[in-house]
């Protein structure tokens, strides 16, 4: 059973949030066993406790002795370099083969170095010429690899491999005009469709290019100004409900609303819309005339 | 250049300012208005308040609101069934449609409320003139009397 930390009701395993107090179980809830701190667990666990019982060896440390330190750091290096060969064996420095570009030519060479290696303990100019024959058995292409590999043209290589390079300013050219909205970008998408704070550009130039969409921002259409477009859906609702009620208004008001939806001009749509508005507004005030009278 | 575009700025400010006020004063007013007048309305109905139809009158026959007046007093006196009598396009579409007029009475009072605009679909608003028109059509032929209110 686990416990709530800000409340102390017994909570459910996998609970969220406690169902007492509303308190977000960030933690785990209280364990029901009780909590050890390190050291505790350490003295508590059998295995951890032996092996921290029993005694470490001491490691026998061998006294090294340190050259002198003078002022002169790069005599003391010497110093240190020469003590140090002193003690040790010399070792025979091995020839590392030259690292080329060339890869492959330098693990052929390396190859044919070693075989020439391996053979039989030859006089030196006798290895030598085997060596210079190993190399020169070397196919033919080797002068071009060398070649290409010493000019670092590693365009050229990849277009000899893959094909010619791209040709990518199209694409630049393709992308600066898609993110450009001082031009319209009838070449790949169409006239520009006006949004809601773009506000920046001429009025005569939005509205120019622009479909009869009257989403626009504030509602505003092309050649209507400032009005506002009435809101279809209120109308609408208003002329269904006003059927109910006074039902020739209520339907020349809503089959004017559905003529406004069905139409994409925008001044069409806003005189069908207008004139439904008209229509209903009569309507209701038509239908509570009999009300208001009896009201006054 | 500098001060006509201070201007024009100060200008901008003082309008949105005024128009922040004015949609605050619109607001209050609906606000208090529109429920005042249902209040009222449903008030005058349960008095025994009547509303008069034009094109009953004009033409003696029905029209699509015909008997909704005496289905809301019914409701408002609690009785479903015969509410539903009178005439049922008021439950079909009245009542629906008058929730929705209720969402954006909120909507418009109280923004804060982050209520989201309806988004009716496309056929809703043939659908809706078809069955009121088909409504209005079926009550008025002479066999069907129980569309009739």
């Amino acid at each position: 059973m686990k416990y709530c930390p800000n409340c102390g009701v017994a909570v459910e395993d996998g609970q969220r949030y406690c169902g007492e107090c509303g308190a977000k179980l960030e933690f785990d809830p209280m364990p029901t066993e009780p909590v050890y701190t390190e050291n505790e667990r350490l003295k508590s666990d059998p295995v951890l406790n032996a092996a921290a019982q029993s005694p470490t060896p001491k490691s026998k440390k061998k006294k090294e002795k340190v050259p002198e330190l003078t002022l002169e750091p790069d005599i003391w290096e010497l110093g240190g370099a020469a003590a140090a060969a002193a003690k040790e064996p010399e070792k025979k420095e091995e020839k590392i083969p030259e690292l080329t570009l060339e890869p492959e030519v330098w693990g052929k060479k390396a190859k044919a170095a070693e075989a020439a290696k391996a053979a039989e303990p030859a006089a030196p100019a006798e290895a030598a010429a085997a060596a210079a024959a190993a190399v020169a058995a070397l196919p033919e292409k080797e002068p071009e690899i060398a070649q290409r590999a010493d000019t670092r043209d590693y365009e050229r290589a990849d277009a000899e491999y893959h094909g010619p390079a791209r040709d990518t300013r199209e694409d630049d050219r393709r992308a600066e005009a898609e993110h450009d909205y001082e031009r319209p970008d009838a070449e790949y998408h169409g006239p520009v469709r006006g949004t809601q704070g773009d506000y920046q550009r001429p009025k005569a130039e939005r509205y120019d290019t622009l479909p009869n969409d009257y989403t626009m921002s504030r509602g505003q259409t092309p050649d209507m100004g400032d009005k506002k477009m009435p809101d279809e859906t209120l109308m609408m609702i208003w002329s269904i409900v006003l059927t109910c009620l006074c039902s020739v208004c209520g339907i020349v008001g809503l089959v004017k609303t559905i003529k406004a939806r069905k139409t994409m001009d925008n001044v069409m749509k806003y005189k069908l819309l207008s004139s439904a508005k008209t229509w209903l507004i009569a309507g209701t005030i038509l239908h509570l005339l009999p009300f208001l009278a009896n009201l006054l | 250049m500098k001060r006509s575009r201070i201007k024009s700025r100060r200008r901008r400010i003082f309008l949105s300012i005024s128009t922040l006020q004015a949609s605050i004063w619109l607001r209050a007013l609906v606000g208090i208005l529109a429920p005042a007048l249902v209040v009222l309305v449903c008030r005058w109905l349960l008095r025994g308040g009547g509303l008069l139809c034009l094109f009953h009158e004009l033409t003696g026959l029905y029209c699509p609101g015909c008997g909704s007046g005496r289905a809301a007093l019914t409701l408002l006196h609690g009785h479903l069934w015969e509410a539903l009598g009178h005439n049922p396009l008021l439950f079909l579409l009245g009542v629906p449609c008058g929730v929705l007029l209720a969402r954006e009475y909120l909507r418009f009072v109280f923004p804060g409320l982050g209520l989201r605009k309806p988004v009716l679909p496309a056929w809703a608003g043939d659908a809706a003139l078809g069955l009121i028109l088909a409504f209005w059509l079926l009550r008025n032929l002479p066999g069907v009397t129980f569309l009739g209110p």
